[in-house]
């Protein structure tokens, strides 16, 4: 069949600005994008430049943004990325562009340079008449860091980058990695280093993973290690993020109580309904719903009784602890792991084994971040861990019924955390669509940092307000009323910066809609 | 035109360049010039399994008679015994610089034989990819401040008297071209697959620097051998690597016949490759290829056999490098179907002629790497034993490239041929001609496949030399489409074109001459090996592009004397 290629063409010695030149490419199950370039070079236009040289996925000459997403062109089939029959090829974002799809990636080998990727010293002291014996698992960090091939997608779909090039994006800290974690090198000074170029500017929201064609684990593997590394070091976490701590262990929770919290406006055990619930769920709330959002937690309690589902909201659940894995402080999390898995296993005792979150970054941290620890702190679990929305979709029947007409054009905002539990977009998509007559507009696969997670906020508090203005502004492109999410982070950054412009008299003109509010409300 | 000075330069930033430019970089001023950036250059998609000679104390004699066996005893002895001594010493320098190998559980160093050995040797970088040495090579000249010029072209040497005086090259991304002036120049620019519609080699792999060399007066050598590797993917061409082999993995016809028994009762698949690769052709040429094209190979068993060593995360890896490949690149389930697999074009036996520290016959002028002929891997490469010729003799020809500048004078250049350089690329730039770059290099490749790959013989070759010389008329007659400046890719492609064309010419007119069969060139004609007549190597001389003249030169033979080759 004929697939439609758009591709960006730029000779900056001739045109005045870039142009889209469409191609019709004819295409079958193993035509690569890459092919398809060939294709056009040799048959439509000879004058179109891009790299390529393995045209096996290891070289990363070209890497290039497929439909908005930076991935390599030899290893992306075009029936597996094309819409609507055609495909939009550009090249890597953030740097400069020489030619068509061809940009100069020396700003991204000097970020490399810049890191020093040498062993500063060499602490192998051993003989060597004879094969050294090593033992490769205290390697393992360095050679996951080691398949990195420097192919830039990363760089290019970096949310950070896009608004401050200072820091140094995500291949250099993989490099970063390699070496802090080899066995033989020194660390000596690299950490410190790493801190500067901006290890602690990066909100965890790992667009770069899902670009990345070598599948490093970035988020959690890089950028998670090294800060926990700074901390062992003694280098960190930054000083507002070990004041999280305390406030944690002195107040109970992250952010400070604004009115009465949730847990003193509900009571333990909720359910409204006439009759047999169809569930009953553990709901963890998380710091923020409990002390600043408490009208997001009746809503939930609401949607749950709406679909009678009983809910117990324990008191004795304390903070997750996820800012906490985010900036490096592995080591403080015990207390929280134990209190909080050990009420569950309590629950679990009377049969009640399913927990329930509602912010997303409990969710990631639960789910992914716990089990590990528990393994550690010899806890088990007996309980399963959902996101709300999930158990609406996929655990319970959903009461569609009651839902009322909310006529809203909105586009939904797809949280990190989300997205790192392993939960699909599609999933709050077809839940919101539920919801009559609100139109929901396709978003963006990219660009999607609220700015407010990794700890950004508290440490980078402009950097964060450049990321949500950012997410803002290309939803607005979209013509829509506003955004709906499901994490409460996203939506402090976001209201935050709607209501700092509302301040400054630059009313944006949009809405954040909290997801289970847009919901509740959907039932009144 | 900028014009710029340096001791030492070097073409070709795969990891024969790299490691020259850093052993030489430590006594000399060093440029290294490559048209990519050095990690998008061939080798990293090299499995990164590279052959490690003996500890000291150990016999090395094995791996030698073996090796040479590989080589049908075209191979120089002398260098052969470069690759037995120097290994070891070398992964100890390479294991300093950063790089990881395969450990067992015990930390010994992991190593296994390829095909057509039974010694263990070779030893597998950890990540799996050779693109770790190319990689970390280049952290190593970052720490050096070497000159990099990445993405410029070289399009030719600049000698005069015999002696070289330095290169020309074209600067891609903005047109603009450059005289890098030296002492000696290093090329280390890589094989010529690209020569063939079938090959498991990148898109760059265009022999540009042999070409280069050939037409500045350096000799070439043993062109028309070429290697076939078994296990390239029907249809893209990318390798499979020996692994898969290694492990089990075994050959099946459309029969699901196990063939390779036929051909080599006892090594079977694990055979080397060019007894294997005409096996394999033989069976598809007599009607015998799956859906008469292809062969399988059947791993479907592999990880269920190898369920404990997948818990070692190395050994997983590199398991899952093939799984991934021929899943995204020929939709199969190794753990389900047959892999559809051809022979194809892998490696470049041949190359610019140079002595054990890459020396060649023009001074000044050095080479190593694929590009090279060393003479170490005779009439057919064993495995694992490329990575370890770019890192020992690239090694060489840096420390030989330092040690020559000592005594050497920058001399002037050659005004004249730096004109007729820049006229070049003018006219390409400036071509209407009636010839499309991409149809002449396509056609190209389809007739070396069909003539002068696997099985050759006298009528064949005679046709193939008549077209190729016909390419080459229509090459002066061409378009290539586009005049700009900016990074024109298109006038990169006819260069290289240009220069596919001249190591085509040698490969077929070697073919046509040499009346035997040894190692991966086999003429139908004469199917036996002779050692009586043909115990020598082909040499060519650049003929101001007529037909290249030829000439032969003895083998250099020291403990193993030629024997029945049987697998
Ligand atoms: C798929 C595959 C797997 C392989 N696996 C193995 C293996 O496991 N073990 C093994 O021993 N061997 C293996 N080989 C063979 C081995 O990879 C090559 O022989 C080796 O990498 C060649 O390295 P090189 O440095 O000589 O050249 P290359 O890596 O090809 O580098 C050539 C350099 O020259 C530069 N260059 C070329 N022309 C020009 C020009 N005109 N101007 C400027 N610069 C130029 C290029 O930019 C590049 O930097 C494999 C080969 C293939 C195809
Ligand atoms: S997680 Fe986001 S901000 Fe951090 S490095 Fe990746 S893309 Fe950049
Ligand atoms: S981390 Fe991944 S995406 Fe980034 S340069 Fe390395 S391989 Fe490419
Ligand atoms: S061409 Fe090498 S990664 Fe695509």
């Amino acid at each position: 069949m004929l697939v439609k290629f758009k591709v960006f063409r730029f000779d900056p010695s001739v045109d005045l600005k870039p142009k889209y030149e469409l191609f019709d490419v004819p295409s079958e199950k193993d035509t690569t994008v890459l092919d398809g370039l060939i294709y056009i070079k040799e048959n439509l236009s000879k004058s179109l430049s891009f790299r390529r040289s393995c045209r096996e996925g290891v070289c990363g000459s070209c890497a290039m943004r497929i439909n908005k997403i930076s991935n390599l062109a030899c290893k992306t089939h075009v029936f597996d990325v094309m819409n609507d029959d055609s495909v939009l090829i550009e090249p890597l974002d953030h740097l400069q562009v020489i030619k068509d799809l061809v940009v100069n990636l020396e700003p991204f080998f000097d970020g490399i340079r810049h890191v020093r990727p040498w062993r500063i010293a060499n602490l192998n002291e051993e003989n060597v008449e004879k094969p050294r014996k090593i033992d490769m698992n205290k390697f393992l960090k360095t050679m996951e860091a080691k398949s990195c091939i420097l192919c830039a997608a990363c760089y290019s779909d970096c949310n950070v980058i896009d608004v401050d090039r200072t820091f140094i994006g995500p291949a250099a800290l993989v490099k970063v990695a390699r070496f802090v974690s080899d066995p033989w090198d020194s660390k000596d000074g690299r950490l410190r280093e790493a801190i500067d170029l901006g290890l602690f500017k990066c909100p965890i929201d790992q667009e770069c993973e899902i670009a990345c064609p070598r599948d490093i684990d970035i988020r959690r593997g890089v950028v998670e290690w090294l800060r926990y590394q700074c901390t062992k070091e003694g280098l960190g976490p930054l000083p507002t993020h070990k004041r999280l701590v305390q406030n944690v262990l002195e107040t109970g929770g992250v952010v400070p109580v604004q009115d009465t919290p949730a847990f003193s406006l509900f009571p333990e055990y909720i359910k409204e309904f006439e009759g047999e619930p169809q569930a009953e769920v553990i709901l963890f709330t998380g710091c923020i719903i409990n002390r600043r959002q408490q009208d997001t937690c009746r809503a939930i309690i609401e949607i749950f009784q709406n679909n009678r589902v009983a809910v117990h909201l324990p008191k004795g659940q304390t903070c997750c602890g996820s800012p906490f894995m985010r900036t490096g402080q592995r080591d403080t999390m015990k207390p929280f792991v134990t209190q909080n898995f050990n009420l569950f296993n309590e629950f679990a005792q009377k049969g009640i084994t399913h927990v329930v979150t509602s912010c997303s970054g409990c969710n990631s941290t639960l789910r992914f971040d716990y089990p590990q620890l528990a393994k550690e702190y010899d806890i088990p679990i007996n309980f399963e861990i959902y996101d709300i929305g999930e158990y609406m979709a996929k655990i319970i029947d959903l009461n569609t019924e009651d839902l009322k007409e909310t006529p809203l054009k909105l586009m939904y905002h797809y949280p990190c955390h989300i997205k790192a539990s392993g939960l699909e977009e599609e999933i709050y998509i077809d839940l919101i669509g539920k919801i009559p007559s609100l139109e929901l507009v396709d978003s963006p696969k990219s660009g999607l940092c609220c700015g407010g997670g990794g700890g950004v906020r508290s440490a980078y508090s402009d950097l964060s307000d450049a990321l949500a203005i950012r997410r803002i502004e290309i939803a607005k492109d979209f013509g829509v009323n506003g955004l709906v999410t499901n994490c409460p982070f996203c939506v402090i950054s976001f209201e935050r910066v709607l209501d700092l412009k509302k301040a400054q008299n630059e009313d944006m003109g949009f809405e954040l809609y909290d997801f289970y509010r847009l919901f509740a409300d959907a039932y009144k | 035109m900028i014009t710029k000075v340096h001791d030492v330069v070097i073409v070709g930033a795969g990891l024969a360049g790299l490691r020259a430019a850093e052993v030489s970089c430590k006594t000399v001023d060093v440029g290294i010039v490559s048209k990519v950036y050095p990690v998008r250059s061939h080798t990293v998609s090299a499995t990164g399994a590279l052959h490690i000679s003996p500890a000291p104390g150990e016999d090395p004699n094995e791996y030698m008679r073996e090796t040479i066996k590989g080589g049908d005893y075209l191979n120089d002895q002398d260098a052969v015994e470069v690759m037995a001594e120097e290994g070891f010493p070398e992964l100890i320098r390479l294991e300093d610089m950063g790089i990881v190998f395969h450990r067992t559980i015990s930390g010994a160093i992991i190593r296994s034989s390829p095909g057509g050995m039974t010694t263990r040797t070779a030893t597998i970088v950890s990540s799996g990819w050779a693109q770790e040495l190319v990689c970390t090579l280049q952290e190593q000249l970052y720490k050096r401040r070497v000159t990099f010029y990445n993405e410029f072209f070289v399009t030719s040497l600049l000698v005069k008297d015999g002696i070289c005086r330095g290169i020309t090259a074209y600067d891609i991304a903005d047109g603009e071209f450059y005289v890098i002036r030296a002492k000696a120049v290093i090329i280390a620019s890589g094989g010529g697959g690209r020569v063939y519609s079938v090959t498991s080699n990148s898109h760059i792999c265009t022999g540009d620097g042999t070409a280069i060399a050939f037409r500045a007066g350096a000799l070439l050598k043993d062109m028309e051998f070429v290697q076939f590797h078994p296990t390239v993917l029907y249809g893209t061409g990318i390798l499979i690597s020996e692994t898969a082999r290694v492990l089990g993995g075994y050959l099946v016809n459309a029969q699901g016949e196990r063939f390779m028994d036929k051909y080599a009762p006892h090594f079977k698949e694990m055979a080397p490759r060019d007894v294997v690769s005409q096996g394999m052709q033989k069976e598809i040429d007599e009607g015998r290829g799956i859906e008469g094209k292809y062969i399988g190979i059947d791993l479907r068993l592999l990880r269920k056999r190898f369920r404990r060593s997948m818990n070692i995360p190395m050994f997983k890896q590199r398991f899952d490098a093939f799984a991934e490949l021929a899943k995204n690149f020929a939709f199969v389930d190794i753990d389900k179907e047959l892999v559809p697999v051809i022979p194809g074009e892998h490696f470049t036996m041949g190359g610019i002629k140079t002595n054990i520290w890459g020396e060649t016959n023009v001074k000044g002028l050095f080479a190593a790497g694929e590009c090279a002929c060393t003479g170490v891997q005779g009439a057919n490469r064993e495995g694992a034993n490329a990575l370890t010729e770019c890192v020992l003799f690239g090694r060489r020809a840096g420390l030989k490239a330092a040690e020559f500048i000592k005594k050497a004078e920058l001399l002037d250049f050659p005004l004249e041929s730096v004109n007729s350089e820049l006229e070049k690329i003018n006219t390409l730039l400036s071509s209407k001609g009636n010839y499309d770059v991409s149809k002449i290099r396509t056609q190209l490749q389809d007739t070396m496949w069909k003539y002068s790959s696997l099985f050759r013989n006298q009528q064949g070759l005679e046709k193939c030399l008549r077209i190729v010389k016909d390419l080459k008329e229509k090459f002066k007659d061409i378009n290539i489409g586009d005049s700009s400046k900016t990074f024109n890719t298109a006038l990169i492609y006819a260069l290289e074109l240009e220069n596919l064309l001249d190591l085509a010419e040698c490969i077929v007119l070697g073919a046509l001459n040499r009346k035997e069969h040894r190692g991966a060139h086999y003429r139908e004609d004469f199917p036996e090996r002779d050692d009586e007549n043909w115990l020598k190597h082909s040499l060519f001389t650049y003929n101001n592009g007529n037909t290249p003249i030829l000439s032969y030169e003895p083998v250099i033979i020291k403990d193993f004397p030629p024997k029945a080759r049987e697998y």
